[in-house]
């Protein structure tokens, strides 16, 4: 079975490199900072604090990286069928099925048993566009 | 502590020690570099970005052409690989017509433009032998979808090889400003593969979706190619309604329609108003409805011209209503916003007749667009 087939994740190894390589400098350092402060009681904040901030700013790197999977533009949202009686007015939602189309005359109506046919055939929109202020 | 960190910093930034004049001289090495290759490595950081883009452009052409083949493979039932042939169609070119001499273009340009109609629709029906007239329809318009996401790849993949080897900072500039928008509409076109695949409404469909349902339970003719035409009373008048014939994905011929229409009532409407989508501002909402004057016939201008060109023999007042979309919504499935446009549209369509014409007038009402998921 297909996992997914419009979104596809792009394996970024140039930043996944570089990630890496900072987590390990960031360590070496940490330990060389300790190790000076055990020997000579000199505790280098300076160096300390480079350091957590590239732990940190690596981990919210990694992070970013699993949140934003490659979206080709082939997802399926969500689509929906209306059915209504032309005799009662009656309408019904559905998932749309292949086959479908505006107008078609489907089932008769549960309720009147009347004649039905697809009204309207939507996709609902899957993310609230982001407003930018105007002046 | 604040003394340690202030004893750190001035060891970094001190002249008098080895640390703080190696500092100094990167900084200087630094800032040489900078003189000299900072537009090259300007150029490497922007060929990248352009890199990135072109690999997600080569997914979806792939992924596209791979939806293709397989739903023809589908609907012939296997009976024969379809692969060749399609990798042929999306390599087709459509080569316009000479415009040194314009006089009769437009004749040309629709001569060709059904050539090359007729060419893909003779292509699916070669590929499904036993596939119905709605899903000849719609495969040739999922096939050019298809061919639209290769081109797309080829031109930018073209512009991007170039500026590699040239290493001209302008073309390669160029490419980097207007690859949001290619992005964007790739994006739309994948999308209308998946719609055109499985026959939904696309966001281009409100014009034949508002024409669909005031002919609703009308009857109607075809009165040019792939144009269906019926007779629908609105408050006291005559109304001639337009659209391309549905369900299967089709734009017909509107324009020969309604001059088809003008020369058989012998010029006597009093007014022609013309539905279809338009491509909105930023900041402007998908599904808002506007009204103007003119012809609104979107694509190569056939249609558009034929419709001026009789509207003037016969001096008739053309109205245009358009319902406002985002390139992303014009190819892909019909969202919400513009589905409910429909209700407006009628009302806005009810006031223009009531406003600019009598009883017992003759007003022709064309629903322009694909008319893919939409019957009459």
């Amino acid at each position: 079975m297909e996992s997914n087939p419009g979104t596809l994740r792009r394996i970024p190894f140039f930043l996944i490199a570089i990630i890496l390589a900072l987590i390990a400098l960031s360590f070496i350092t940490m330990l060389q900072v300790f190790k000076t402060y055990r020997e000579t009681g000199y505790a280098d904040f300076l160096a300390l604090s480079l350091c957590l901030s590239a732990i940190a700013f690596s981990v919210y790197m990694a992070f970013q990286m699993r949140r934003e999977p490659l979206k080709l533009g082939f997802e399926q949202s969500k689509v929906s069928t209306v059915i209504r009686c032309s005799q009662c007015n009656y309408e019904i939602t559905r998932e749309f099925k292949e086959g479908d189309y505006i107008l078609k005359e489907v089932e008769p109506c549960p309720k009147c048993k009347g004649s039905t046919f697809i009204y309207m055939i939507f996709r609902e929109s899957e993310k609230k566009e982001k407003e930018l202020k105007i002046p | 502590m604040i003394q340690l960190l202030f004893d750190a910093l001035q060891g970094i930034t001190s002249q008098d020690n080895v640390i703080g004049l190696i500092v100094q001289i990167i900084w200087l090495a630094f800032f040489v570099l900078y003189m000299l290759y900072g537009q090259k490595l300007q150029v490497k950081i922007m060929l990248r970005e352009i890199e990135g883009s072109l690999f997600r452009l080569k997914l979806i052409r792939d992924r596209g052409r791979e939806i293709a083949i397989s739903t023809i493979k589908k609907m012939s039932k296997g009976n024969n690989d379809p692969t060749e042939r399609v990798d042929r169609i999306l390599e087709h070119v459509y080569i316009p017509p000479v415009s040194l001499d314009p006089s009769g273009i437009i004749k040309r340009l629709e001569h060709l433009i059904d050539v090359r109609d007729f060419r893909l629709k003779d292509e699916v029906k070669l590929m499904i032998p036993d596939a119905d007239e709605t899903k000849i329809n719609n495969m040739a318009n999922m096939l050019e979808a298809a061919l639209a996401l290769n081109q797309t790849y080829k031109i930018v993949r073209h512009f991007y090889l170039m500026g590699k080897k040239t290493s001209s900072f302008y073309i390669i500039l160029q490419l980097q400003m207007i690859l949001p928008q290619i992005m964007k509409e790739s994006q739309a076109f994948a999308s209308a593969l998946t719609a055109f695949r499985t026959g939904q409404p696309i966001g281009d469909g409100i014009g034949p979706l508002v024409a669909a349902r005031l002919m609703h339970g009308k009857k109607e003719y075809e009165i040019a190619r792939d144009t269906v035409v019926g007779e629908v009373p609105i408050e006291g008048r005559i109304t001639y309604v337009v659209k391309a014939k549905g369900p299967g994905g089709n734009v017909g011929k509107p324009g020969e329609a309604i001059r088809q229409l003008l020369e058989e009532k012998e010029g006597k409407v009093s007014r022609i108003i013309v539905i279809d989508a338009a491509q909105k501002l930023e900041g402007e909402k998908p599904g808002e409805v506007v009204e103007g004057t003119g012809v609104a016939i979107g694509g190569p201008g056939v249609d558009k011209y034929k419709v001026e060109e009789v509207a003037t023999k016969y001096k008739i007042p053309l109205s245009a209503i358009l319902i406002k979309e985002g390139i992303e919504d014009v190819v892909s499935t019909m969202r919400k916003e513009i589905a409910n446009s429909v209700d407006e549209v009628i009302k806005r369509i009810k006031r223009i007749i009531l406003e600019m014409t009598k009883e017992g007038d003759h007003i022709i009402i064309a629903g322009i667009g694909n008319t893919i998921g939409i019957a009459q």
